[in-house]
């Protein structure tokens, strides 16, 4: 067997552990197990990405997981703003924390899908999914029995310090997954790449005496598409805007410019929702939308 | 000098950003405003040196949101690398090798860097006179590394090396008084500036780009992640730091301070500390008052002793 999973969430839900409980339980059952989280500066509902890779051989690939066998994605708003489902090899299997099916529009993969949320708020009281989206991997795509992944998630959860009440809590989670979401057949091949990933941003060599980290660019970060993090938005009313410039000088990200009448334009590829404009504002021009 | 300003209202904020969209600072980033509006005023030919801390995520490879020049420099050497920069564009240009139009040279830390690890390469700094403007936007901890305590951490808060409870009521250190430490260098200009006070913040800027020497800034950088709030409430707590007093604006020029805002009516300092979740064991389970009156007491004290 040789599996690559890459799981997508919201910083905060955490989808760093969820993949550790799949690595450890993968290992525990048997196999060569590799997990790893993208470790960016991404903060409080930005989207964030871990990878699994499991197999019964040793394990070389590092890194990303372009072209995986199955996605698990634990905030279901993240299909419309982060294209979790590049890559993904059709006859694949994609995990999906929702309350109901979610329409893809690709008949070549395969959807499991729990409310692992409304669990986890049910039994933790939060939004705190790594547990539920561990288990629910593992059988999904029959990694691990259910033996192997309660002691996984005991250890990963005891690593994290956890008080006592807290790692049973997540136990019982991971039980009520486990039991809730059915096993799927794997059906991809390697070939078979179902989408092409985004372009990346090229890193050019320098000779060996210059080598530093130089960008050769300035105010690049606009490739940098923040807009993913927004899970409300703020909407500009016209006919009460006085264009005081109020959400321009506070908007932190530089997303309200203006044009020459002083009217604002907010710029939704990046704003991350923090909301600043909405609260400012002071004709209470701004309102949210969600 | 001069008092003339071109910026008396809010409305005369310059309308060029210095600062990209697409930086992966925390939603609501106080530190970030801070900055985008400092920028404003000092204009393209500014030299960002920046050191760890939660705004070199302004820069993350290999993206960066700064529109000017910049480097980056190790954590406690942001004021050494600006005397590199300066002298080495002044022998340049004697040269004729380079224009040097007022190029000006900003190292942008954290409290961290400011208050801790690169208290002793600032003091090199001014007293050496270097040239160089200097701003620390203070989010009174480490925020990049997960919020531990720093110098600049003030009485009574948590951090994630601090303990909260019915034992233990946070930081038991008073926060530095970092304003007082680099005055006492004798520098040209130092000040303190808010986001919420836009007009104040842009006219110290203006007013030190008029100023040869060191020129120090410290910035309330209310950090919504750190401290436990919703990201949009930043200018409001902002606001609150104000007028309650805990945040006093002001400026020294050549060692004489003056205040450039004074609440009257200061608010009590609890309707601050509410506002964030770093402070709520002084609220929960027990209410402390020797702790909330501790705060308030200093606060009074720091305003007494202002007699402009």
């Amino acid at each position: 067997m040789k599996l690559n999973i890459r799981l997508h969430g919201r910083g905060g839900q955490g989808i760093k552990t969820a993949g550790r409980v799949v690595g450890t339980a993968a290992f525990l059952a048997g196999y060569y197990a590799q997990d790893s989280p993208m470790y960016g500066p991404e903060r409080r509902g930005a989207h964030v990405s871990s990878f699994v890779r499991i197999s019964d051989e040793p394990v070389d690939g590092r890194g990303y997981i372009a072209a995986p066998d199955a996605v698990a994605i634990a905030d279901h708003s993240l299909l419309e703003q982060a294209s979790p489902l590049q890559g993904l090899r059709s006859g694949g299997v994609v995990i999906i924390n929702a309350a109901k099916h979610v329409e893809l529009g690709i008949p070549t993969i395969q959807q499991a899908v729990l409310d692992i949320s409304t669990l986890a708020n049910k039994i933790l009281g939060r939004d705190a999914v790594s547990a539920g989206v561990g288990a629910a991997v593992c059988k999904a795509l029959g990694i691990a029995g259910r033996a192997d992944v309660i002691e996984a998630v005991k250890m990963e959860m005891e690593e994290l310090g956890l008080r006592e009440e807290l790692i049973e809590a997540n136990i019982k989670l991971a039980e009520e997954c486990y039991a809730a979401i059915p096993t799927l057949q794997l059906k991809t091949n390697e070939e078979d790449m179902l989408m092409e990933r985004d372009e990346i941003v090229e890193i050019p060599a320098t000779p060996a005496p210059a080598s530093v980290a130089l960008i050769s660019a300035a105010g690049n970060s606009t490739a940098r598409k923040t807009g993913a993090w927004r899970d409300a938005t703020p909407v500009i009313n016209y006919q009460k805007c006085t264009r005081c410039m109020v959400c321009y000088i506070y908007c932190p990200d530089s997303c309200i410019s203006l044009d020459e009448t002083l009217t604002p334009h907010i710029d939704y590829e990046h704003c991350k929702g923090c909301l600043i404009c909405f609260m400012e504002c002071p004709p209470r021009a701004i309102q949210v939308e969600v | 000098m001069s008092e003339e300003t071109v910026f008396k209202t809010m409305k005369d904020t310059p309308r060029q950003e210095y600062l990209s969209p697409g930086s992966p600072l925390c939603a609501g980033c106080g530190g970030e405003i801070i900055v985008k509006l400092a920028l404003k005023v000092l204009g393209p030919r500014t030299i960002v040196v920046s050191v760890p801390s939660c705004l070199a995520l302004l820069e993350l490879y290999p993206y960066v949101s700064i529109k000017t020049s910049m480097l980056f420099a190790p954590f406690g050497a942001g004021p050494a690398a600006a005397q590199g920069l300066v002298d080495g564009i002044e022998a340049l240009a004697s040269k004729g090798v380079i224009q040097n139009p007022g190029t000006k040279v900003l190292v942008l830390t954290g409290d961290g860097a400011a208050y801790d690890i690169g208290l002793q390469a600032t003091s090199g700094a001014i007293q050496r006179g270097l040239d160089f403007y200097y701003l620390c936007y203070d989010n009174e901890a480490y925020g990049n590394t997960g919020f531990q305590y720093s110098s600049a951490t003030p009485f009574a808060s948590w951090t994630s090396t601090t303990s909260v409870g019915l034992e233990s009521s946070g930081n038991t250190f008073w926060k530095k008084d970092l304003f007082e430490i680099w005055r006492a260098h004798n520098p040209p200009y130092v000040a303190t500036v808010a986001a919420s006070r836009p007009v104040d913040l842009m006219r110290k800027f203006e007013k030190a780009s008029r100023i040869r020497g060191p020129k120090l800034f410290i910035a309330l950088g209310v950090c919504p992640t750190g401290w436990g709030a919703d990201a949009k409430e930043t200018i409001r707590i902002d606001k609150l730091a104000v007028e309650t007093g805990m945040w006093p604006l002001k400026e020294a020029i050549n060692g004489e301070v003056r205040h450039t805002y004074i609440p009257r009516k200061r608010k009590p300092v609890e309707e601050y500390l509410k506002t964030q979740k770093r402070y709520e064991h002084l609220f929960k389970p027990v209410r402390r008052d020797d702790l909330i009156r501790a705060i308030q007491e200093r606060v009074d004290r720091y305003w007494e002793s202002v007699s402009e």
